[in-house]
């Protein structure tokens, strides 16, 4: 196993043994190597990059095995010629805790050797011959000062005389040092981690430094799924995101908004403002239409489709796996992307205490102008009159005596309130050179801005890594947390307990309280006023999730590591729901209690092993692997009703009179894979990787439960190439090229079963009998297979003018065949619709990432720009006809109208319904609406066959946007940093429903309706509702979205302080949604109402085909906010 | 690192791989499913499978508001003279005759429709083959579940006329165009249902199987009445007699007071041949709420989502107690402004009348009925409501209609009679204000008229005044008498396919151009 070096020069490439040390402690270390890094090489909030610590004792040992040892202390591999080694002989050395060059200067100068330190190596090197200096000749005089970098001290930094090997101090812990020198001595600042600093004497007793974090890029490691790899050596597409790049100065509270705007390709949209409110990730488009299009979450190598939801404060790193050569590994959860975690995780040496917390105000924009009161109830009067049959009724809707009453509510003010926000996380990290701590609570309170909407979080982590001997680390994770809050439906519905739809359509004549103290009501009124929905009403939710992990690393022999992980995830979510006597519903059944509990269980296993080995030029990492995953499914609820008080709220369901439901369910599902990589390197300059996946899910059909999801990538490192020695322009160039098919398994636990549904019955009136009946929904599909997305990418990494400006470009097309599609079915079969494969959808996008320092020296400016765009279409749905979407009634007594289609050569997210050409005028004759009367809304006729019906409908938008892009500008000036924060979408439009009923009848547009007095208008005479021909879905509603949002702005203080107590002191205050430029009318462009049927937690039950196909619905959304917060980072 | 312990790690390492390996079973366990493999195996499945049939008749229990419990009025008493509605959209267009294919009624009606024939196929289908189970009960739920199959065939019949005729139980995704059949052949398997269904049920069932279920005397009374849809009086008279003469055993009887069967109290009132229970806890309906008046002080907080209009009201004679068996000219229950505790006056405005007498008085736009709010029990917001689909009164009509065409009006008067009379109505021939009808035809006007006044939202109008050629007449004048055009004609008879139907069936989307109004 020995390799024999034939060069007898210092070797170009690592020695073998150390390599392989280093590449399989990555796999041991790899989330402190990250850690470290990330840290490292960020201008962060922590000190970064300290001096490594070392412990080192032995007798007369090999520099070479001395070497080793150092090594597993630190993250740097050492790179050095054996020969030199071997003739310098042997060391003998005993240090605890010292700095590691201190070290190497102890150890290497009386050897004649020296080193050097890059970003990640350190080379030894035969000691320069420098003409000796006579000391003692000069006057010698003593010089002091503080080393800090940019945010604190810097303790443990080598302070050396030039050309004197060895001779140097260290800072102390608050980054002083004190030296005797002489007096045209020039000093060296060296530490690891920065760019080291030579300062000439000069006389000077006092000299203060400032060392510069070295970024190198393409050392920097990111987690790939089942291993970690140097940026440099990617084939892939991958988008990495350091710590500080989630959450610097931020106010973000989940994983989803902390990614939002920063990597190219990665498309979130907030669905809700609402506290805790929807979101969804989309990496590189939809692919799917009936499944989920969400991204795979893999934290700390725990597959979750939870991941969204946890404190950003705990993240070290997250990766962004968007093309199939990264994400085939994780086969049939891959074609979404996958969202890589990494979690803070202790460190040996000098413990750390870091507290970050803010507080902050928001308040709603509203963009409307409803009417009041008085205009309210005469234009009801006047509407009342344009229905067919009612001309000549006077006060139809209010009497007069109504018309003369003073009370006018604006129900918007009613409902909303300033809100406070504040989170608090306290960490500590700690350890010895084997056991390694991090610790961590955090705690995230924001309330709505939507009275008694709240939404809180709590959460709590342990990392422990344990090294117990040479060949065996151990480690384990826990984490808990649990979010409560007061929720309301949002999701567009019109139900009753949709508060948001009541506070716009809600009667302004109604007071908030009637005379006698209760919730107002118009006379014979059903249903709640909007603060009544708020304030009579429970509706708590408490989601719980533990997740417990550990892991063995076994490395049996050199190059060879084994891994297991077996790990739970306890997913609780509880509702608790009660309406009070002081409500509608709960006043005639004298309060209404419901409880329901879901639970998901998780369940991991996997070992792999990992092997690699270096021949000459050739670099070979195989990796093999197992994992099996069951997830257990189980709810449970009991609705009540008609209690005696309404003390109990819901926490006494067995104090009410009447049992109105009960309901428990439990499902599970499995997933079994076999999984393999291998990466192979020539020289450093090609590169190629190949993954394959094995999955078998339960989900699917008897006859397609496997399913394999191969993948292939190349990148060629020109930079490498000897024809580009000689240029000065690039630091980096590389071409990368990958195919990759992975799958989607997400569908219904039981998908391919003809399922029954539970029903009762009364044959007498008072007992009840069960019964059974077909789902509709869910026909028996024993062919039901995986539905596989061929992705092809090509990708280029540029970097000039010595990095300051790296530029990543990507172009990919994605082919989804199989289609997991929710399929009509003609009623009279007495289903609705079926899962089936039929079909497939296409994408194809550009991406555009690049990061600049504009600015460099004391003002520091740098930029990061992303671009991405992305065409979807469907290329087939296997014959199939049009799939339509549909709307949520926007009022009682309309029907669901579609308003999204899903047709072959379409995109997903086509909006669909009649174009509106206008209002029909007096004496105007349009044949193809022959009853039409003046003032009734005129539509295209669209076919040309003479007559307006549904058969006219057509595509009147498209919900996803042409472009989006997200740009950080962050600029630092002595102790001050600015960020600024600028994201958006161009090119989209959004149905906007919530306009439909305010132009109607509520909003001061209403008054612009045609009348025979008004004709010049565009809006109809009585809104759409009333219309003989066409519909209320209509491009007269769909309006662009596009959109430019100032999302986050950020001024920081450091404050210089330097005390045993406290290692640094960040402020900082922030505006968020300063502003946004956007010529939409609704609340907010950014909007997705149907995404709110992702969620199947407060949904009850959920439908991803809407949420997929049905982008771009703006349904009774939350209001959206500005925010100002301020923060504080403390460093202990 | 010796050789050896390199051998045994990697030994080690392949046994795991061979664990490994072997856990790879994928059959998920069912918890708390039922398939359609497993869900019709023994006789108690069968009648659970059944009791779920009968639940589709008003889906989502619970909370049931569909089909026969409340949505199939939208398409048997709207789009009359009779339901009136200002509501936005699909009530107000159905009211007007102004609908288009795109109307939530159609579609959900007919998908419930389906639903209850797709469920009654799996009992017919699997049934037989149960092991364990006599044939008598076999046979019991085989009549019910044919009874139930052709209710809903009638039900789609009078809705849209030709439609898929789907007897067996196949695969969904295979069944894209199946041909619509002419009623003609759907009455056939209507009157085959019935008849295997007339024969293999009881008259009546005893309390411990559940009183409500279908009996012989529903089967044959939807067997007259598809007779009659047709027609054929004389096949009709057979079926309809054998009715009445159940009611001359005692089976059926008419309560003398004609409110009492709508009591909440009275939920199998003998007066009923087949009807729909509910139980208020886990069984509720909404229909209380649905029909039930706004702003009442005696049955408050309900919705009145379903009135009568005001001009079919007005045809009620004052004399006739039934016109007094709806919601109107009352004062609100809520105070109508914080200055007082009075309500507003709700009054049915004169014909003609535009302007409220005073500033505290509201015009009715419909009118509700007491019938599904009379005598509340449980005023809770979910009711235990009974909806009674074939009862003895409406079979007496059905006589009276029967005599009338196949002897005279002088055959048919005394079945009118007898219903007015249980009604306290002056009876027909009594008075010069209410004469006797002199001819066939005289006698389907009164027939229409009294239908009306007795079955009022009992899901009877649109199909009474299609079978008795009234239809367009009688729409038409309603229309005009609201100002409208009056643009009722013989297309309009059947309803258009369900858009979303439609979309996946070529031969409906050709049938639809010519169903729209």
């Amino acid at each position: 196993m020995n390799y024999k070096n034939k060069n007898k020069g210092l070797r170009q490439v690592i020695p073998w043994n150390s390599y392989l040390q280093w590449l399989s402690r990555i796999n041991f270390l790899r989330m402190k190597l990250t850690l470290l890094l990330v840290a490292a090489f960020s201008i962060g909030v922590q000190a970064a990059g300290r001096a490594q610590q070392v412990n080192l004792s032995v007798q007369n040992a090999s520099i070479k095995e001395t070497l080793l040892v150092l090594s597993k202390q630190i993250p740097y591999r050492f790179l050095y010629n054996e020969e030199q080694l071997r003739k310098a002989g042997n060391v003998t050395i005993a240090v605890s805790n010292k700095p590691l060059l201190e070290v190497l200067d102890q150890m290497l100068t009386e050897k004649q050797l020296g080193y050097k330190v890059h970003s990640h190596t350190i080379t030894i090197v035969a000691k320069p011959k420098h003409p000796q200096i006579n000391q003692n000749i000069q006057q010698e005089v003593e010089v002091s000062g503080t080393v800090k970098d940019s945010v604190g001290v810097l303790p443990g930094v080598s302070v050396l005389l030039k050309g004197t090997s060895g001779s140097g101090v260290t800072t102390n812990s608050n980054g002083q040092y004190r030296f005797k020198v002489p007096a045209g001595a020039t000093l060296v600042f060296r530490s690891i981690g920065y760019a080291s600093q030579e300062v000439a004497v000069n006389g000077r007793s006092v000299i203060d430094i400032t060392l510069h974090a070295i970024e190198s890029r393409l050392d920097e490691v990111v987690v790939v799924g089942y291993g970690t790899q140097k940026k440099g050596d990617l084939t892939g597409s991958i988008s990495s995101l350091s710590a500080d790049d989630l959450t610097k100065g931020g106010a973000v509270n989940n994983v989803a908004q902390a990614i939002q705007g920063r990597a190219a390709g990665v498309v979130v949209t907030q669905n809700s403002k609402a506290p805790g409110g929807s979101m969804s990730i989309r990496i590189r488009g939809s692919n799917s239409i009936s499944s989920s299009n969400e991204p795979l979450y893999v934290i700390d190598g725990f597959p979750s489709n939870n991941g969204v939801n946890m404190n950003p404060d705990d993240i070290e790193s997250m990766e962004i796996l968007k093309d199939a050569s990264a994400t085939a590994i994780y086969g049939s959860r891959g074609a979404n992307g996958v969202v890589m975690i990494t979690t803070k995780r202790g460190k040996a040496g000098q413990g750390s205490l870091v507290y970050s917390g803010y507080t902050g105000s928001q308040t709603a924009i509203n963009p409307y102008h409803l009417l009041d009161a008085q205009a309210y109830m005469h234009l009801a009067n006047a509407l009342y009159k344009e229905i067919s049959g009612q001309e000549d009724i006077e006060n139809g809707a209010y009497t007069p005596s109504q018309l003369n009453s003073t009370v006018n509510t604006d129900w918007v003010k009613e409902a909303t309130r300033t809100a406070i926000v504040q989170n608090h996380n306290l960490q500590f990290t700690g350890g010895s050179e084997k056991t390694k701590v991090l610790g961590s609570v955090g705690y995230f309170d924001q309330e709505g801005i939507l009275k008694t909407t709240d939404f809180k979080r709590i959460s709590g982590r342990v990392n422990i890594d344990q090294t117990i001997n040479d060949y065996i680390k151990v480690g384990a994770s826990v984490f808990g947390q649990r979010e409560n809050s007061n929720y309301q439906i949002y999701d567009g519905n019109i139900l009753n307990s949709n508060v948001l739809y009541s506070v716009l359509t809600y009667d302004p004549s109604v007071p908030l309280y009637d005379a006698d103290g209760n919730f107002g009501r118009p006379p014979g009124g059903i249903g709640d006023n909007p603060v009544a929905n708020l304030l009579a009403r429970q509706n708590d939710v408490q989601k719980d999730k533990m997740n417990g992990n550990m892991y063995l690393e076994i490395k049996p022999m050199e190059g060879l590591t084994a891994r297991f992980d077996a790990g739970t995830e306890l997913l609780h979510d509880q509702l608790g729901t009660y309406l009070s006597k002081d409500s509608y519903q709960g006043g005639i059944n004298s309060g209404v209690a419901s409880q329901s509990d879901y639970n998901l269980t998780h369940n991991l296993f996997d070992m792999y092993v990992t092997y690699n080995k270096d021949i000459d030029k050739h670099h070979v990492d195989v990796m093999g692997g197992y994992s099996y995953e069951k997830f257990t499914n189980n709810n449970k609820g009991v609705d009540v009703y008609g209690f005696s008080t309404d003390l109990y709220g819901y926490n006494n369901l067995g104090a009410a009179a009447t049992i109105s439901g009960v309901k428990s369910y439990k499902s599970e599902n499995m997933l079994i894979s076999f999984f393999g990589r291998v990466n192979y390197s020539f020289d450093n300059k090609y590169l190629f990787t190949a993954t394959v996946r094995r999955d078998g899910s339960s989900r699917f059909g008897a006859d397609h439960k496997w399913g394999t999801f191969p993948s292939g990538s190349f990148a060629w490192k020109m930079i490498n190439e000897s024809f580009m020695q000689d240029q000065h322009w690039f630091t980096d160039l590389k071409l990368r090229l990958g195919y990759g098919r992975t799958g989607n398994e997400r569908i219904g636990n039981y998908a391919s079963y003809g399922l029954m549904s539970n029903a009762n019955y009364t044959y007498d009136g008072d007992s009840n009998s069960s019964g059974t009946y077909l789902n509709s929904s869910s026909p028996a599909n024993s062919t039901l297979k995986w539905e596989s997305t061929d992705q092809y990418n090509a990708g280029i990494d540029l970097a000039f003018l010595n990095d300051r400006i790296a530029v990543t470009m990507d172009a990919y097309y994605k082919k989804t065949n199989d289609l997991l599609v929710k399929r009509n079915l003609p009623y009279y079969t007495g289903y609705s619709s079926g899962q089936s494969n039929v079909g497939s959808v296409s994408n194809k996008g550009l991406e555009f990432a690049v990061s600049t320092k504009n600015l460099t020296g004391a003002f520091t400016w740098d930029t990061k720009l992303n671009l991405a765009m992305n065409r979807n279409k469907v290329l087939s749905l296997g014959g199939e006809s049009d799939i339509f979407i549909t709307s949520a009634k926007p009022m009682g007594t309309v029907s669901e109208e579609a308003y999204a289609i899903i047709r072959e050569g379409e995109p997903l997210g086509s909006l669909f319904g009649y174009q509106y050409i206008g209002v029909i005028q007096q004496g105007e004759s349009y044949t193809p609406q022959p009853n039409a009367k003046a003032g009734d809304p005129k539509f295209a006729d669209v076919n040309g066959d003479g007559m307006v019906n549904s058969a006219d409908r057509t595509i009147i938008g498209s919900a996803y946007p042409k472009l989006t892009y997200g740009i950080t500008n962050m600029f630092a000036y002595k102790h001050f940093d600015l960020s600024i924060f600028i994201y958006g979408n161009l090119g989209n439009d959004v149905l906007n429903m919530t306009r439909m009923n305010l132009e109607w009848n509520r909003s001061a547009e209403a008054l612009n309706r045609w009348t025979p007095e008004n004709t010049n208008t565009d809006l109809p005479r009585n809104g759409f509702y009333y219309t003989e021909y066409g519909g209320y879905v209509n491009d007269h509603f769909v309006e662009n979205a596009s959109f430019l949002r100032l999302k986050n702005l950020t001024l920081g203080y450091t404050l210089p302080i330097n005390s045993k107590v406290m290692r640094s002191l960040r402020v900082y205050a922030m505006a968020e949604n300063l502003f946004t430029i956007s010529g939409y009318s609704g609340w907010d462009p950014e909007v997705d109402t149907k995404g709110y049927e992702n969620d199947a937690l407060i949904k009850y039950s959920s439908n991803a085909q809407t949420a997929n196909a049905g982008a771009g619905l703006d349904f009774n959304s939350y209001p959206s906010m500005r925010a100002f917060t301020f923060g504080v980072n403390v460093n202990f | 690192m010796n050789f050896l312990n390199i051998k045994l790690q990697v030994f080690h390492l392949g046994i795991l791989f061979v664990i490994c390996t072997a856990c790879t079973k994928l059959e998920p366990e069912l918890y708390s499913d039922l398939t359609t493999e497993n869900a019709y195996s023994t006789e108690s499945d069968i009648q659970a499978a059944l009791t779920g049939t009968y639940a589709n008749l008003g889906p989502y229990p619970g909370d049931a508001y569909l089909y026969y419990a409340g949505y199939l009025v939208m398409i048997t008493d709207y789009a009359t003279d009779m339901g009136f509605s200002t509501a936005a959209g699909n009530p107000t267009q159905l009211s007007n005759f102004t609908y288009d294919e795109n109307n939530r009624y159609f579609k959900s009606n007919w998908q419930n429709m389906y639903q209850v024939i797709a469920n009654a196929n799996e009992l017919i289908e699997n049934t037989g083959a149960v092991a364990g189970m006599t044939d008598e009960n076999k046979n019991l739920v085989l009549g019910q579940a044919h009874f139930l199959r052709a209710l809903a065939y009638s039900d789609l019949t009078d809705g849209w006329g030709p439609v898929p005729l789907v007897t067996t139980v196949g695969n969904p995704a295979e069944s894209y165009n199946v041909p619509l059949s002419p009623v003609e052949r759907i009455d056939s398997l209507i009157q085959e249902d019935c008849l295997f269904a007339a024969e293999a049920l009881p008259e009546t069932w005893s309390s411990e199987l559940g009183l409500a279920r279908a009996t012989k005397g529903a089967a044959l009374t939807l067997l007259g009445k598809n007779y009659m849809r047709a027609h054929h009086y004389e096949q009709a008279k057979i079926y309809i007699d054998q009715v009445l003469a159940l009611r001359d055993k005692g089976v059926y009887k008419l309560n003398p007071d004609f409110k009492n069967e709508w009591s909440e109290s009275n939920k199998m009132d003998k007066g009923m041949i087949f009807g729909i229970l509910h139980e208020s806890a886990l069984n509720g309906g909404e229909i209380a709420n649905h029909f039930g008046p706004t702003d009442h002080p005696e049955v408050a907080d309900r919705w009145q989502y379903y009135g009568v209009s005001l001009q079919f009201w007005r045809k009620f004679d004052d004399r006739d107690p039934r016109k007094k068996f709806f919601y109107y000219n009352y004062e609100g229950k809520a105070a109508r402004d914080a200055s007082t505790k009075n309500g507003f006056y709700y009054m049915v405005p004169e014909p003609g009348q535009t302007k409220v007498p005073n500033d505290t008085t509201k015009f009715l736009q419909n009118i509700a009925t007491k019938k599904y709010s009379y005598e509340m029990i449980n005023a809770s917001y979910l009711d235990g409501r009974t909806i009674q689909v074939f009862r003895i009164a409406d079979v007496i009509l059905c006589k009276a209609e029967i005599e009338n065409a196949l002897v005279g009006p002088a055959a048919g008067l005394p079945y009118i009679n007898e219903i007015r009379e249980r009604a306290g109505a002056p009876l027909l021939g009594s008075s010069p204000d209410f004469p006797a009808p002199a001819t066939k035809e005289e006698f389907i006007d009164a027939l229409v008229d009294e239908r009306g006044f007795e079955l009022v939202f009992e899901y009877k109008r649109k199909a009474d005044l299609v079978r008795l050629g009234k239809y367009e007449e009688i729409c038409n004048a309603y229309l005009t008498a609201r100002g409208l055009t009056p643009k009722v004609t013989e297309k309009l008879r059947y309803f258009p396919y369900p858009l979303d139907e439609a979309n996946l069936h070529q031969e409906m989307a050709a049938a639809n151009a010519q169903r729209l109004p």
